[in-house]
């Protein structure tokens, strides 16, 4: 193997090894660049969409929100601590948020269509913000919905009465459509706002 | 002269700070509503069409044990005692038939453990606004009170003194 040969071959592996750099850094999901106080969900998938009627009697799925960050909780208007508890906080988020905010989706989704009617869903959550909007659907729908995301919840006999026992986490979704963030109950104003903050970074 | 009468008075005090002190057990037999004392009764603010709302309060008991029968409010139909807790990942509730107060001990009704469940507002509740509410106990009988109502997401009583703010 003589000189001249061996340059094209130094030079074709110099190149392969640039561009394998670049792809590596193009596969290398931007999440990580970010820097998050909450739960994040490593593997960002694309959210499992949703069939549900909002509160205006509008079919929604999760694509009907793209372009902005989302924000989904699953509760029931007759729930006494955790539900108005959280969106009183997600309210706050909003506040603290400021022009942000203009970018996030609260997304309400009732785990008790029997009772909670579409008039009665608006009339609660827009006390909170008149931006957040509660869903509804069949009872397969919401099951589905919930499923989708690990939110179990179980209806249960309280005196001559039923409750809805259920899980109190809240999950973020970003601009595309992936999630994101898991976020507890007890998530302070500063973190969610935080986290929600690097997620409407760059959107228009 | 003087300072024999200061000395008089002193004595006579001391006895008398210690026939209460003796007094007191006695005392409680009889009056046990004079040794439960209701702290802080606070509920929330409701948003329009909510059947529910959830009221909060502390029982100082310098007494013996007592037990927290039921609680009766004008606003709701119906009070029923629950308790929140978490188990399999889930928030769920039951229902309380009664409560012990335990002997010179407290209870509290707190957004993470039991609360007064009104069920069936008459209306919303409204921040600022004050509403009786009755505990009926097994040896204390009744006692009532007066809850004041938070802002919508209040996770505490509101200050007496400022009314009942919401935070941000």
């Amino acid at each position: 193997m003589n000189r001249a040969s061996r340059f094209p071959t130094a030079l074709a592996v110099l190149l392969g090894g640039v561009a394998a750099a670049f792809a590596w850094m193009a596969m290398r999901p931007t999440v990580w660049a970010d820097n998050f106080r909450l739960t994040t969900l490593p593997d960002a998938r694309t959210a499992p969409d949703f069939q549900l009627t909002d509160f205006n009697g509008r079919p929604r799925s999760l694509l009907d929100y793209r372009g902005r960050v989302v924000v989904m909780f699953f509760g029931f208007t007759r729930c006494p601590n955790a539900c108005p508890t959280e969106l009183f906080t997600l309210a706050q988020v909003m506040k603290r948020l400021g022009p942000a905010s203009d970018h996030v989706q609260v997304l309400f989704i009732t785990l008790d269509p029997e009772r909670d009617t579409p008039k009665l869903l608006r009339g609660y959550v827009t006390a909170f913000d008149r931006r957040f909007v509660g869903l509804t659907g069949t009872m397969e729908q919401i099951d589905s919905a919930a499923n989708s995301y690990h939110v179990m919840h179980v209806k249960e006999l309280i005196g001559d009465d039923y409750t809805i026992g259920h899980s109190t986490a809240s999950y973020v979704l970003d601009a595309q459509g992936r999630q994101r963030l898991k976020v507890p109950l007890d998530a302070t104003v500063d973190d969610f706002a935080h986290d929600l903050a690097q997620l409407t970074r760059g959107l228009e | 002269m003087n300072t024999h009468i200061q000395c008089a008075r002193s004595v006579l005090t001391r006895v008398l700070v210690l026939v209460l002190v003796f007094a007191l057990p006695a005392l409680a037999a009889d009056q046990h509503a004079g040794l439960l004392t209701i702290i802080q009764p606070w509920s929330r603010a409701t948003p329009p069409g909510a059947v529910i709302g959830a009221a909060y309060f502390e029982i100082i008991n310098a007494g013996a044990a007592d037990t927290l029968l039921r609680i009766e409010s004008p606003v709701a139909r119906e009070v029923e005692m629950h308790m929140s807790f978490v188990e399999g990942g889930m928030m769920r509730m039951r229902a309380m038939p009664s409560v012990k107060v335990p002997e010179h001990g407290h209870l509290r009704f707190d957004p993470n453990g039991m609360h007064a469940m009104l069920i069936d507002l008459r209306q919303p509740l409204k921040e600022g606004q004050r509403f009786p509410m009755t505990l009926v106990f097994q040896h204390a009988g009744r006692m009532s009170v007066e809850a004041v109502v938070g802002g919508l997401g209040a996770t505490s009583a509101p200050t007496q003194e400022g009314g009942a703010h919401e935070q941000g």
